[in-house]
């Protein structure tokens, strides 16, 4: 410990007349300070900072438009697994604590956001070492030769061990005829889920249908992911809502004219392509692009206020 | 076999005590286990009054050598062991002895080692009229020690006048439940270390 060795060295240098007894005193008594407090970091963080990042978690997914199930099942989830820690500490016998997931939704629903908060949750949580999340599809864990497959899919699960394995699209799994690995795939996942029980979590996310399809066809996989989150739709105002809060923070905001623009522009994309493609990724996109045309408009401009400058305009969305 | 550690300055009587206090606890002949500096170990049996007389001298530093007495104090029907280590005395600055820097350095070992630290302070050197604080030796071994382990005070020559007047002022610096007046010479407050000890073993 490097602690240890600088103690050796402070004697040594008193042994060669270097330092003065009360200098040595002082020297031990600081570094014996640290060490301690050192040490008291490493053994048990103190439970106030714990809850304190629990609470900046919870108040970022709070921030997040929508999302009132997820909200509801994090409350759960943290209850539950505090009262089973309770329970370890008193000797009584607890329930496994399984979160292994489903996401249900379309793109742009907020899956991967949710799975990246949770990951920090459950290190906060003490379930997770690291909570980092790695996102992987399936030409990731998919290899091109027998036994490709298998080391392809080890590889990603060592990687994302302490934290969450994000699946997208993982019914792309189980689709290949007879001569794909998808289900090789599948196999060694499995192995590494209860190899890696103690750190590690899978969510599996996808369209609904195609994941509901992917589950039932698969059963021996349904009962491992006990949790199944469905990302609903926004609805259009939830839309407005997000585009608001994204040009907030980049300090734009939208004219009223271009509020009612944006409202028509949302509704008209679902009736034509439906929600699979109206979803919160649209939204950024059209604000993206909005911002972009604001700045052609305004440029030609002799005159730029600092009013003109936050404002999108309707005729910002083409 | 808890470790018994008695430090402090030179010529505080830490010497005295230790052979004082193992006078009152009965032993007739000691054994001691002197461990040189340089690591090899010597067994020296003194009896009881011839230690007092070599041992025991107004020259400073006399303990070079760190002396281990073995200790039996009696708890309940049967005795409870203690290695009572007696350290060469610390003194401030920088010694111009290597000697004397190797023993010293070896005492700051010890303090690492040892389970239990009995930090021995001279009342009668206490200049507090015209020192208002604590020697800085002393207040830095009682930094070091006091977050560590058992640790206590025994403030000697209690059986001088000035130093009843020392003590209070010891008391009021650092506290009354650490500090245990002594008189290593007539073998006063002795029942309160051994009761101190016998609580921390």
């Amino acid at each position: 410990m490097s602690s240890k060795l600088k103690r050796k060295d402070i004697i040594k240098e008193f042994e060669n007349g270097k330092l003065s007894i009360t200098k040595v005193l002082r020297l031990l008594n600081n570094q014996q300070t640290t060490y301690n407090n050192l040490a008291l970091k490493t053994k048990e963080e103190p439970p106030n900072t714990s809850e304190k990042k629990i609470k900046k978690i919870k108040d970022r997914l709070e921030g997040l438009i929508g999302l009132r199930k997820i909200k509801n099942l994090v409350e759960e989830l943290e209850a539950f697994v505090k009262i089973q820690q309770k329970r370890n500490n008193l000797n009584l016998a607890t329930e496994p604590l399984v979160m292994h997931m489903v996401f249900k939704g379309n793109p742009g629903t907020g899956k991967t956001t949710v799975a990246r908060i949770f990951g920090e949750l459950f290190k906060e949580l003490g379930l997770l070492s690291k909570g980092h999340l790695k996102e992987v599809e399936r030409a990731d864990l998919v290899g091109e030769y027998i036994g490709h497959t298998a080391k392809k899919t080890r590889e990603v699960i060592d990687e994302a061990l302490g934290g969450i394995l994000f699946i997208d699209e993982a019914y792309s799994l189980a689709r290949g005829g007879i001569r794909d690995f998808g289900k090789e795939s599948i196999d060694a996942l499995v192995k590494g889920m209860e190899d890696n029980r103690d750190d590690l979590v899978v969510i599996l996310a996808g369209y609904p249908e195609e994941m509901e399809y992917f589950l039932q066809t698969n059963p021996g996989l349904s009962s491992r992911f006990p949790i199944k989150v469905d990302f609903e739709d926004y609805t259009i105002e939830e839309l407005i809502e997000i585009a608001e809060l994204m040009l907030r923070e980049r300090e734009y905001k939208l004219s009223k004219a271009a509020k009612n623009k944006l409202y028509r522009l949302l509704d008209k994309k679902r009736e034509l392509s439906g929600p699979q493609q109206g979803n919160a990724r649209t939204v950024r996109n059209l604000i993206e692009e909005a911002i972009r045309t604001q700045a052609i408009r305004l440029v030609k401009n002799k005159k730029i206020l600092k009013e003109d400058l936050m404002t999108i305009q309707p005729e910002d969305f083409k | 076999m808890t470790k018994s550690l008695v430090i402090g300055q030179t010529n505080v009587g830490k010497t005295c005590f230790a052979i004082n206090f193992a006078d009152y606890l009965g032993i007739k002949e000691l054994k001691f286990t002197i461990r040189q500096p340089a690591g090899f170990l010597s067994k020296q049996t003194y009896e009881l009054q011839t230690a007092l007389k070599e041992l025991v001298c107004p020259e400073e530093h006399t303990t070079k050598e760190i002396q281990e007495i073995q200790l039996k104090l009696p708890a309940g029907k049967g005795y409870q062991r203690v290695n009572l280590i007696d350290s060469c005395g610390l003194i401030e600055g920088i010694h111009p002895q290597e000697e004397i820097r190797l023993a010293m350095a070896q005492t700051l070992r010890k303090i690492q080692e040892s389970n239990i630290i009995l930090h021995l302070i001279d009342l009668s050197k206490l200049n507090t009229r015209r020192l208002k604080e604590l020697p800085e030796l002393d207040l830095e071994i009682y930094n070091y020690c006091k977050t560590k382990k058992c640790y206590a005070i025994l403030a000697n020559k209690i059986d001088l006048k000035i130093a009843r007047n020392n003590l209070e002022f010891l008391q009021e610096r650092l506290g009354h439940e650490i500090i245990i007046p002594i008189s290593a010479l007539y073998q006063q407050g002795f029942k309160e270390v051994k009761k101190f000890l016998l609580k921390n073993l």
